[in-house]
């Protein structure tokens, strides 16, 4: 299958069952309200190493935020809802408890949730105060330019991580330019973060390693520069390939950015430097969700 | 036609009358007839309904009543669900036990509004005496949840020993406004009355302006502007666009009362 001289591979993407939460932040201005975001957000690319995956939703209006202020909504997937929780508490509280003017709400309805507040709330020392409102608990924390405002607790949901597009293309120059551009056409769509830097991943892995205790290593056969030295999946002329990973709220939001990706690859074509776009998986046996990309493309 | 009773008022009744059983969850099963013969405390006896109501409408999850209620005490009483309306003012004890639905009073209510509440939603188009969403005679707490919502004054110790919930006031609070308050919030877009807040443990109580200040047990803690207020002012823009003005700018609190737990603030806006 071939649109716009870019080969879109018979494979899929093979994603798994996560936790996941969604945080809105305010603050007093929307620069601070991206600070904070920014902050809790960090290191959040890859479960493997960082505990979770996190990224920015999108930036928010004040009339669209709890308490009016400008905003920034997070999305923050696990592997499992202790360890969401574990991270959201640590997160918070080093990165947007400390950052100036800052409150943290929940910004999902669901039947479960995990605690942050009621974690959060002993830095006060015995001087936080709680406060209810329309049956939501809200804790006051005091900090040194006034108070520190958390919700009590923040809603869990199953949610899918990992669905990927992997880009090959020619230059590292034209393979970079394409694949910011299927960021951007991603990143509209509310559900889903691209957690890896500027939503681009360029140290594709594989399970496993020559080296014992270590649980992924680099993916050689996706490598340019290891091209006639191993089984490569690399055409002649192709030096380059980067990655897009997903995590979204449910499957379809995952499919939706995917399939937005493709056809932005698919805009630039093989004129912009895209030879083919492929995924990764693991022979489709240990993840439930499949993204079939010749499903997806335009 | 109607989706439930309506009820008017004949005549004004000699004595008060007690109308507390009359929510839409008791007369759900009846037939007219049988509206008509419920006995209600008058005094010291009984009468039947129809001696005092014009009884229409049929089983439905609202209870209307009209003419002259002010005679009328504790309408509401105990709700769990569904709606109870009053198109004029009513008597004491509105909405006393109410621990779901909705009650909406067109005029004023007399003493003991909404004490010992758990949840619903009260809403007064008028003034109210004293007591409002103070405990229940001989119990140790006053309301404990829900929204009750006065567009007039209300008088002398609203909120007394009230343990959680909101009380939102259109006018003028009487004084020791949130006595003995456990936790909540009461929200009053005028003035407050003497000693608000006496031996309050937690809560919170908004003002324009107390004139009298805040009692000698409470410490200043300076030009506050907390972010918990405007979040509540946003969530109750419906019920009190008043407040989001009240919130607008820092405000002067007041923390206390230190004589007992003194968790609790007064927030002084004007």
């Amino acid at each position: 299958m071939i649109v716009n001289g870019v080969a879109i591979e018979d494979t899929f993407a093979e994603a798994f069952g996560m936790r996941a939460t969604r945080l809105l932040l305010t603050a007093d201005t929307a620069p601070w309200a991206r600070i904070a975001a920014e902050n809790l957000t960090g290191f959040a690319t890859s479960v493997i190493g960082c505990g979770c995956e996190a990224g920015i939703e999108r930036v928010l209006a004040p009339e669209e935020t709890p308490d009016g202020r400008p905003g920034v909504s997070v999305l923050i997937f696990a592997v499992n809802s202790a360890e969401l929780a574990k991270q959201v508490s640590t997160r918070v509280g080093q990165s947007v408890l400390t950052s100036p003017g800052s409150a943290c709400y929940s910004g999902l309805d669901a039947p479960e949730f995990i605690p942050v507040g009621k974690n959060l709330r002993y830095f006060g020392d015995g001087f936080q105060l709680s406060k209810q409102i329309l049956g939501r608990r809200y804790w006051r924390v005091p900090v040194m330019d006034g108070e520190f405002l958390v919700e009590e607790t923040v809603g869990m949901v199953r949610a899918v991580g990992g669905g990927n597009l992997i880009v090959l293309g020619t230059t590292r120059a034209e393979v970079l330019r394409a694949t910011e551009h299927a960021v951007s056409a991603m990143r509209k769509l509310p559900n889903v973060i691209l957690p890896f830097p500027g939503g681009i991943v360029r140290s594709g892995s594989k399970v496993g390693s020559r080296y014992k205790g270590l649980i992924a290593s680099t993916n050689q056969a996706y490598c340019p520069t290891l091209k006639g030295l191993v089984a490569s999946r690399l055409e002649a002329g192709t030096e380059c390939v980067l990655e897009i990973v997903i995590d979204g709220l449910t499957a379809d939001d995952v499919a939706a950015a995917m399939r937005a990706g493709i056809a932005a690859l698919c805009e630039v074509g093989a004129a912009g430097g895209v030879h083919a776009i492929s995924a990764g998986n693991y022979g489709g046996k240990l993840g439930p969700f499949h993204f079939h990309l010749r499903e997806l493309a335009p | 036609m109607t989706d439930g009773w309506r009820l008017t008022v004949r005549e004004r009744p000699p004595l008060r009358v007690e109308v507390g059983s009359l929510n839409p969850q008791a007369l759900a099963t009846l037939t007219v007839s049988e509206v008509e013969r419920l006995p209600l405390p008058m005094g010291r006896r009984n009468i039947a309904l129809a001696e005092i109501f014009k009884s229409e409408g049929q089983p439905g999850p609202r209870v209307t009543f009209q003419g002259s209620c002010e005679r009328l005490d504790g309408i509401g009483r105990n709700l769990a669900e569904g709606e109870i309306l009053v198109e004029g003012d009513a008597g004491h004890e509105v909405g006393t036990g109410q621990s779901g639905g909705e009650i909406r009073i067109a005029g004023s209510v007399r003493d003991e509004a909404a004490t010992g509440r758990s949840s619903g939603v009260l809403i007064i188009g008028g003034n109210a005496g004293a007591f409002l969403g103070a405990p229940k005679p001989g119990e140790r707490l006053g309301m404990r949840g829900g929204l009750v919502r006065i567009a007039g004054n209300v008088g002398p110790r609203a909120g007394d020993r009230m343990r959680r919930g909101t009380i939102l006031i259109g006018g003028d609070a009487g004084e020791a406004c949130g006595a003995r308050m456990v936790a909540g919030t009461i929200a009053v877009a005028g003035q407050l009355g003497a000693m608000p807040g006496i031996r309050m443990r937690r809560g919170t109580i908004i003002a324009r302006g107390a004139p009298d200040g805040p009692p000698d047990t409470f410490a200043e803690t300076g030009q506050a502007d907390l972010i918990i207020f405007k979040l509540l002012a946003r969530r109750l823009a419906e019920m009190a666009p008043w407040l989001a003005l009240l919130m607008d700018r820092p405000v002067r609190r007041a923390v206390g009362d230190l004589a007992v737990d003194g968790k609790g603030e007064l927030l002084l806006t004007g």
